[in-house]
């Protein structure tokens, strides 16, 4: 009895371990896919790879070392205002379609590690 | 005297209920939203040509359709053409759908394969090779030397920031042989050949643009037609209100019939559709849906937005960024409230029987 506790504890312990990673989705684009998972940290979408303590990501160091922005324009003309913003820091955008089918620019680093762009904004405004 | 009060307090409520009868184009049964995205227009000006293709999707769906027809970025090469822009990006939906029923429409399918045809040739994204044309586009407007527009392309890959410029030596004689072109052209001889070739004719009802109205004429406006029409309709305004709920970004002065504009400072003209409508606390609630991306919701807590359970497929009434912000849901629209919105609106776009 004392054996079988022990087996649905060890057990229970693994199922909430996978309950409780991070949530991952397959995001398209038109000739290529990535597969990004959700930061409850940051509250959106990070490259999978991020989460690999193991491996090194440009879009987690940026969130641990950038600073507030308080001078980038507002006046976005119609453009998405977080896409513009990934421009003007000098990162390269691209048009993800997510489970939904539903387009998400994403915020691309030089190591090809991508954050969607609305929650690079949050960060920095 | 006081049943005098009472029937002005009923009279206006119900005006207010009548001109603000709630609706949802999203969530209404077998909506044609269940095919269209939420679009994500990227740092691209092309707005219009997002609300032109939701406007023409939906008239197409709702009507027997069973696809998308109408792709934003055809709608933007059409509009470009016919207006003679070098460039894509600031545009009019009701230009864009009359130039697509002028001069044909690429079926939706073909339209993507153009684009990704080229972008799987040079190993780079869609939104590069839009990017790299409008810019390079700009800088060789009028230059017919070819040596000066071979320089002029590398700097236009240095600027775009290409991860792997090399990749374009392959193509690189191909767009700067051609004599000089705007974007327009440049789009259309290098992505959208087969398109040329395969025409398919567009019918809609009239697109038709309104402005030179004050707030209350856009209001009126709008909720007539919202009610008249039950389709989304096309909403011109200054989208430095939603960043800002009590933003102001244009006066208006009455000139002769219409009313002039003048835009203040951070206006960000933008086109975006309105969806659906509500009444909140004696105002009514407008349904805007953006095309800046499925993650997007509103800056302010106050606003709500409309959300859908990727999971269950149930749509949600009142999500904010801090309530329903997870890997669940997609943000649909935002509730913009009239006072907010009307006010920056200086033009509204419909389809419409003659």
């Amino acid at each position: 009895m004392n054996l079988l506790k022990i087996c649905a504890l060890i057990l229970f312990y693994f199922l909430s371990r996978v309950a409780m990673a991070n949530p991952c989705e397959t995001f398209k684009a038109l000739n290529s896919e990535v597969t990004l998972c959700w930061s409850e940290k940051l509250m959106g979408w990070v490259s999978k790879d991020c989460f690999d303590p193991k491996k090194t990501c440009e879009a987690l160091k940026f969130f641990e070392t950038a600073a507030k922005i308080s001078d980038v324009s507002e006046n976005t003309d119609g453009q998405n205002p977080s896409a513009k913003l990934c421009k003007e820091l000098d990162l390269t955008v691209d048009i993800y379609r997510d489970s939904q089918n539903n387009e998400q620019s994403m915020c691309v680093f030089g190591d090809l590690s991508m954050v969607d762009s609305h929650t690079l904004r949050r960060h920095v405004r | 005297m006081k049943s005098l009060i009472a029937l002005l307090l009923f009279a206006s409520g119900t005006a207010v209920a009548a001109d603000c009868a709630p609706m949802n184009l999203i969530s209404e049964p077998n909506s044609p939203f269940k095919k269209i995205p939420v679009y994500d227009q990227d740092g691209a000006g092309t707005c219009y040509s997002y609300v032109a293709s939701v406007l023409a999707n939906y008239h197409l769906l709702k009507n027997g359709e069973t696809t998308l027809k109408v792709h934003p970025h055809w709608a933007a090469l059409k509009f470009a053409e016919s207006e003679k822009r070098a460039e894509l990006r600031g545009g009019f939906s009701d230009l864009a759908l009359k130039a697509i029923m002028e001069s044909g429409n690429c079926s939706y399918d073909l339209a993507i394969k153009g684009i990704a045809n080229w972008a799987k040739k040079n190993s780079v994204s869609e939104e590069k090779i839009i990017a790299l044309i409008e810019s390079y586009a700009k800088k060789a407007s009028g230059e017919k030397r070819k040596s000066v527009r071979d320089q002029l392309f590398t700097k236009a890959l240095k600027e775009e920031s290409f991860v792997c410029a090399e990749n374009w030596t392959g193509v690189f004689p191909e767009v700067t042989a051609l004599e000089f072109l705007g974007a327009p052209q440049l789009f259309s001889r290098l992505l959208f050949k087969e398109c040329n070739e395969k025409l398919e004719p567009l019918s809609l009802p009239k697109p038709k643009f309104v402005e030179g109205m004050n707030d209350q004429g856009f209001k009126d406006e709008l909720n007539r037609k919202l009610s008249a029409l039950r389709a989304p309709i096309g909403i011109s305004f200054c989208s430095g209100v939603l960043e800002n709920p009590s933003f102001k970004g244009i006066s208006r002065r009455l000139e002769g019939q219409k009313y002039k504009l003048d835009y203040n400072k951070g206006c960000g003209d933008h086109e975006a559709a309105i969806v659906g409508r509500k009444e909140v606390n004696g105002q009514c609630h407008y349904l805007l849906r953006n095309s800046w991306g499925s993650n997007y919701s509103s800056k302010t807590s106050e606003w709500k937005c409309f959300c859908k359970d990727k999971r269950t497929g149930q749509f949600i009434d009142d999500c904010t960024n801090k309530s329903k912000n997870s890997y669940q849901y997609s943000f649909e629209g935002c509730w913009i409230p009239e006072n907010s919105l009307i006010p920056n609106t200086f033009g509204l776009t419909t389809l419409e029987q003659q």
